[in-house]
């Protein structure tokens, strides 16, 4: 068979490579603008998400096994100047009670983002979910149960006092998220991060995210498969057997889109080929990028604490703050004072440069061009950039939001069959809605067993 | 001195109906009640001379049909008369009205957009099916998912069996429903903010949530499971207001055996061999049952009636932290004659028998919580109105009329001084009176009862109506603790009846007869 | 100002001349049911002269730009890929489960413009098909009053109305006359008939033209309770009489599909992607759940039952609407959805969804004065009454 991916995210090439392996032939185009988003790497800077996850089984079988770089933890900065250092270890800087509280909290926590990660492990929820859910105990488990429906501020209330640890937990949590703390679910985020270990040592790669993508380039050396990168839009041929992108034509017996469901299902495909409820469900996807991405050059400056080097540094943390800038953006309204994330990747980092700053700037742009050090060369990378260099609809990451209205089941849509007979999704618009390569080698599979019955 | 079976802490409506089912079961029975009658936040009180004021409860929608049935509340006096439509005024001299008749709502839906007044009923028939769904969790007592016991086993049978029968299509729109917001929901049905505003609000009452939070979805749908004779949604005004409901049940009760001894606040249940057996008065007074059944709210309950030494950390913890912030003020104005709206065409004042919301978009309730959520007020709250008078004429002196307002939202954490109050009344009648000018020239007498208040006087914690919020994590099985969802308690023989337990709040009697159910079953055992 | 239920643009000659004040709802508007004290004479009028009815509470969409004709022929389950100018169409519309939506005509005014008619608002529902199309849906319910003239001597009368050109009128064929009105040759009786559709401004003039011209044809104004009689003996279906539109079923199993409901032979699966198609091949391979047949109940058992208790029959002159169930010799095959006194077959008809493959011989239970008897009834062809003159 002659399959066609569109799109360069991890998942098109772990489409890519599973399908190589079973003998089909494949070729991957790119009609974006750049290749391998969302981790595109430029001047040792991230353009995009910064911390790749590779699902590491399949990494293993196809040879791609990167070092990895972990931040020591994280730290925020007061805003009396006072710091806080959260590590898998322990608080520094925090309050007594919450210091006590830290270590059960972790525990819960890594309960919760253990079964989180077993669901997001697997295409169906594995029978040994509830079998591990019962051991936690009755009094763990309904713990566990009660927390992906919390708002993280009954959560963190519950748990801790510091306006700067909660501040910051909850900014890991709703990083590029377009909802507030106060909103019920928002705990589900942060069960999330904590399952992929992003919450307490983010892990990047040396070089940057970009040699995840080199790597992945790499591994398609010697199997069938061919790599375009035609910028451009592509038109898929009325009978949905060829595609078109600019002069150029690719023919296929099935076509993977590994762009976005709202892309695939409005821009690739027109949507009357398509069931009428099917192009509601399709429409009624929630997801704009409220996260945007800074680069520049800043020495790690020289009154700030040793400890925080090697951390992502949260400034100014807090549920208050963090909800008022959502006040503002979900009014459409650019946020003053949002939430602002700085880290010196060349400090962990040899192959950067020491003296690159990366910046996250959550939900607006305020402290684009103004923020609290004195940062030259900037560039900024805005979800405007990235629909437009990406085609990432509305310049979300994911394809759509990962609340609990969009995830499993009901992800991208609720009872999603592929509407056409030789066209279907692999990228993060699909369980588990991520980059690590799992949605696009599950369809893969999927359709390598649906090839052989047929 | 006389030994009861059980005795009901709180004579609000759930501990009554709870009182009235054991007794209808031949226990001996005594209500306690704090205040000098029965009703808790279900009364009508004559603050001003001639007028009766809602200033608790005002509406029945969710009351189980059982209730009235089983109790034989008609034969006891219950009379409700129906709330025929539903007003949103609007600033700009517009209006938008839910009619009680599908052809005269769908012309005024017209009138704003010709999408919405075809998706209105498609979208009704979807939230009908919906709540036809859910209704049968309603009276099931709460499985305890990590128990083996038969008993949790076959309860999570019948639920799985009550979803199970859903279409596929309903159960994802319900599992959409729960975790969204109620206006993402409301985005993906209707383009008129006044439509997508009023429907918007029974995701909101009562609940401390804006209407751009996930979770309000829930409260949307638990506001849509009432029923008055089988017509699903509708609301209905008990005539006498909702006093003269919670004296039917009394009067119900009564009849049953049950006694009631009203001006009794209970100072602290007492405790003998980590068993409950009695109660203490404030005034010294004690009184002994094989049951003490707590109608109070959770954190009443255990942080105040109950010493702490008889419960275990880890259930204190759970109630210390069941969420109870409230947002919800209850205003009522006596008026010398019926305000007009300048939004109300002349001949089409029959609107304003119905309830009126002051709900003209979704960005206006979403900042009104904006407002309120940091421990503030809504500058211009959302409010849901009510003239009762025109229902009911015996509500106010001839002539006269009162109008009963839910208001929404005024933080539970505010410091509720006299000035505030003051304040925040002035407020909400400025609210008002943008849609309706004369409305200042014709009150009488002006009344709120803000947060503070309720807790006062009905003693509901943080005056929470719903005796704490009805989010996703604090339902069913977890609510009001993970451990202790049954209506049980860790203190042997203690209950719970209250609207801190499944399935939680509104005029449903649902607790009350649950908790019975449930208490007769083990009794007997 | 009281709201009260629409009035059609035709009202104030209806109301003239109604007797007995037999209004019914009909799509938010108030229309006749009958105009005279019984619906006799109205009905007779449509099979033999002509009757004049008011049928403009259909609700009515114009469809124009250049993706139109593309847009509704995605929309319907009837190929009308070839429809030109001056043609129109009778069809169901299905959701993508391929149950029912609505059904009605469609035809083609000009080029670029189409009209849809339907029973129950459709807007939102061609809004939400309209995706990926360029094409402009306006509700002109309100604008255009629709009048059915039906009966053997219709096509004389409107040809002294309007002229000769109606004579060359085919069947569902549609034409432009006096710049702003149409006239097609359809139609709800299963007669010959035609349907004139003018706006509203001069929805009294026609009628008067109409009534004038009528006159010595023995024109009839009639009510829904004729014409209601005449489509259960054309064997014609009725949505949320004999169907309950896809939108409002509650339960899938209160839809129907075309299949179910006897419109099979609109359904073109060799056309291009169409909405609900893949379910239609996928029913049309497996078998239908129900199929629509037409039943004839043993009316002299009745008669006969009615005498033994010394009572005269009691045929159903105005039509039922109601569920009725249907057995064979063991259990409940279908139901029945309406039945009716056919008095030009002088038979007692009834349409019902039954099982595919139930026996032809079929019972119903029928009330006999106080007490509930069973009766035969026997599956007939559909239609009941054809006459050759419908076509020609």
């Amino acid at each position: 068979m002659k399959v066609l991916i569109l799109g360069s995210t991890p998942n098109a090439f772990a489409a890519a490579l599973t399908l190589a392996d079973a003998g089909h032939t494949v070729e991957i185009v790119e009609t974006a603008t750049v290749v391998g988003a969302p981790y595109v790497t430029q001047d040792g800077g991230e353009a995009g998400l910064a911390y790749p996850h590779f699902c590491p089984v399949l990494g293993k079988q196809w040879g791609i096994t990167l070092p990895s770089l972990a931040h020591t933890g994280r730290s925020a900065r007061r805003a009396d100047g006072s710091w806080l250092h959260v590590r898998r270890s322990g608080l520094i800087g925090a309050t007594e009670h919450d210091d006590k509280a830290w270590p059960h909290f972790m525990t819960l926590m890594g309960q919760a983002g253990e079964l989180l990660y077993y669901l997001l492990q697997n295409p169906e929820p594995p029978a040994y979910l509830a079998e591990a859910w019962r051991e936690l105990g009755r009094r763990q488990s309904m713990e566990v149960l009660r927390l992906p429906w919390m708002s993280l501020r009954d959560l963190l209330d519950e748990w801790f006092e510091d306006q700067a640890l909660k501040g910051l937990l909850a900014e890991v949590a709703l990083e590029g998220v377009a909802q507030g703390p106060f909103a019920s679910g928002t705990a589900f985020h942060l069960i999330g991060r904590w399952a992929n270990g992003q919450v307490l040592s983010p892990t990047s790669l040396p070089g940057g995210s970009g040699s995840l993508m080199a790597s992945l380039q790499a591994a398609l050396e010697g199997r069938p498969v061919q790599f375009h990168h035609v910028p451009g839009t592509p038109e898929l041929a009325p009978d949905q057997r060829s595609l078109t992108v600019g002069t150029q034509a690719f023919e296929f017996d099935f076509l993977l889109s590994d762009k976005d469901a709202r892309w695939t299902y409005t821009q690739l495909v027109n949507p009357r080929y398509l069931e009428t409820e099917f192009n509601t469900a399709i429409r009624n996807i929630r997801g704009r990028g409220v996260w945007q991405r800074g680069l520049g050059r800043c020495a790690y400056p020289g009154d700030w604490p040793e400890q925080a080097r090697l951390d992502l540094i949260h400034w100014e943390p807090g549920l208050i703050r963090l909800e008022k800038a959502w006040d503002r953006v979900k009014r459409n309204l650019d946020v003053e004072e949002g939430p602002l994330q700085l880290c010196w990747p060349g400090l962990l980092d040899e192959s950067r440069p020491a003296d690159l700053i990366q910046e996250s700037f959550g939900y607006g742009s305020g402290w684009m061009g103004r923020g609290p050090l004195d940062v030259t060369d900037r560039k900024y990378f805005t979800p405007v950039d990235y629909e437009r260099d990406w085609q990432f609809t509305q310049g979300h990451l994911f394809g759509g939001d990962r609340d609990l209205s969009q995830s499993f089941f009901l992800r991208p849509i609720a009872d999603y069959q592929p509407p056409l007979d030789n066209l279907d999704l692999c990228g993060s618009s699909l369980h588990p809605a991520d980059h690590t390569g799992r949605a696009g080698a599950w369809k893969a599979q999927e359709l390598i067993r649906r090839f052989s019955q047929s | 001195m006389k030994h009861y079976d059980a005795i009901v802490i709180g004579g609000g409506h759930n501990g009554l109906v709870h009182a009235a089912y054991l007794a209808k079961a031949g226990r001996q029975v005594l209500v306690l009640e704090r205040r000098h009658t029965v009703g808790g936040a279900t009364i009508t009180e004559e603050i001003h001379p001639g007028f009766k004021f809602l200033i608790g409860s005002y509406l029945i929608s969710l009351l189980r049909p059982q209730v009235i049935q089983e109790l034989e509340l008609a034969k006891h006096g219950l009379e409700l008369l129906p709330l025929e439509s539903t007003l949103v005024p609007l600033t700009n001299g517009d209006y938008l009205a839910d009619w009680p008749d599908h052809d005269m709502t769908r012309r005024e839906l017209l009138r704003h957009s010709r999408r919405d007044a075809e998706t209105y009923e498609e979208f009704s028939l979807t939230m009908r099916r919906l709540s036809l769904a859910m209704k049968p969790l309603l009276d099931l007592f709460p499985p305890d998912p990590t128990s083996l016991a038969p008993r949790d086993i076959e309860q999570m049978a019948r639920i799985k069996g009550v979803l199970g029968h859903m279409q596929r299509k309903d159960f994802h729109t319900l599992c959409r429903l729960c975790t969204m917001s109620i206006a993402d929901f409301l985005d993906e049905w209707f383009e008129t903010q006044p439509l997508k505003a009023i429907k918007c609000t029974s995701g909101i009452i009562g609940t401390f949530m804006g209407v751009r939070s996930p979770g309000t979805g829930y409260v949307a749908l638990h506001h849509y499971l009432g029923e008055i004779d089988g017509v699903r949604r509708s609301w209905a005004f008990p005539k006498g207001g909702t006093g003269a409901f919670a004296q039917s049940i009394a009067n119900a009760a009564k009849a049953f055996g049950a006694e009631i001894l009203e001006n009794a606040p209970v100072h602290q249940v007492l405790i003998k061999h980590g068993a409950a057996c009695g109660v203490v008065l404030e005034d010294g007074r004690e009184f002994y049952a094989d049951r003490v059944i707590s109608n109070a709210d959770a954190q009443r309950t255990f942080l105040k009636l109950v010493p702490k030494e008889h419960l275990p950390d880890d259930f204190l913890w759970d109630i210390q932290r069941f969420r109870s912030a409230s947002p919800a003020c209850k205003v009522n104005l006596a008026l010398d004659g019926l305000p007009t709206f300048s939004a109300v065409p002349k001949g089409n004042e029959q609107l304003l028998r119905g309830s009126i919301e002051i709900a003209p978009s979704v960005d206006y309730l979403e900042q009104a919580y904006d407002d309120a959520k940091y421990g503030g007020w809504a500058r211009k709250p959302f409010m849901d109105a009510l003239i009762p008078s025109l229902l009911d004429p015996g509500m106010a002196p001839p002539g006269k009329h009162v109008m009963s307002l839910f208001v929404e939202y005024a933080s539970s954490e505010i410091d509720w001084t006299p000035e505030k109050k003051a304040q925040f009344l002035e407020v909400v009648v400025d609210t008002l009176a943008e849609y309706s000018p004369d409305l200042k020239s014709k009150i009488i007498h002006k009344h709120i009862m803000t947060p503070h208040d309720i807790q006062e006087v009905f003693g509901i914690t943080n005056g929470h109506i719903f005796h704490g919020e009805l989010s996703l994590h604090q339902l069913l099985f977890l609510k009001p603790s993970p451990q202790w969802a049954q209506y049980k308690t860790p203190v042997r023989h203690l209950w719970m009846c209250g609207s801190s337990t499944h399935p939680g709040g509104c005029i449903t009697g649902a607790p009350g007869r649950n908790a019975a159910m449930e208490l007769l079953k083990d009794w007997s055992a | 100002m009281m709201l009260r239920l629409k009035t059609t643009p035709f009202h104030p000659r209806t109301e003239a001349i109604m007797q007995a004040n037999q209004w019914r709802r009909w799509g938010g508007y108030s229309v006749a049911s009958a105009y005279e004290m019984t619906h006799d004479r109205e009905y007779l009028a449509m099979r033999n002269a002509c009757a004049l009815l008011d049928v403009s509470a259909l609700y009515k969409y114009q469809i124009t730009g250049p993706d139109a004709h593309a847009f509704l022929d995605r929309l319907v389950t009837r190929d009308i890929s070839q429809m030109q100018p001056g043609g129109m169409a009778y069809t169901p519309w299905c959701d993508s489960r391929g149950k029912v939506v609505d059904d009605g005509t469609i035809c083609r005014l000009d080029e670029g413009t189409f009209r849809l008619t339907a029973a129950d608002p459709n807007y939102h529902w061609l809004e939400e098909n309209a995706a990926g199309f360029e094409v402009v849906i306006e509700d002109v319910s309100e604008e255009i009053g629709t009048l059915a003239l039906q009966g053997p001597c219709s096509r004389e009368v409107l040809a002294e109305v309007f002229g000769d050109a109606i004579r060359e009128l085919p069947f569902y064929g549609i034409i432009h006359l006096e710049d702003d009105l149409q006239v097609s040759r359809t139609g709800y009786s299963g007669d010959l008939g035609y349907e004139v559709w003018v706006p509203k401004q001069r929805a009294l003039e026609i009628w008067d033209r109409i009534v004038e011209k009528g006159r010595r044809y023995a024109l009839q104004p009639a009510g829904i309770w004729a014409l209601d009689v005449a489509r259960i003996e054309a064997g014609l279906i009725m949505l949320d009489v004999d169907y309950t539109p896809a939108n409002k079923a509650t339960t899938p199993a209160q839809a129907s599909t075309p299949y179910e409901l006897g419109l099979g032979w609109s359904v073109h699966l060799k056309k291009p992607h169409f909405v609900g198609k893949k379910a239609l091949a996928r029913e049309k391979a497996e078998g239908s759940a129900l199929t629509l047949v037409g039943l004839e109940i043993d009316h002299d058992r009745l008669a006969q039952e009615h005498e033994k208790i010394g009572l005269p029959v009691h045929y159903p002159f105005v039509p039922w609407r109601e569920i009725v169930p249907i057995f064979d010799e063991q259990q409940q095959v279908g139901y029945a959805t309406c039945g009716s006194w056919s008095p030009t077959l002088k038979k007692y008809l009834a349409l019902a969804q039954v099982k595919p493959g139930s026996s032809e011989n079929l019972h119903v239970d029928i009330m006999v004065d106080r007490y509930r008897k069973r009766f035969d009834a026997k599956v007939k062809k559909l239609p009941f009454f054809n006459p050759p003159r419908k076509r020609g």
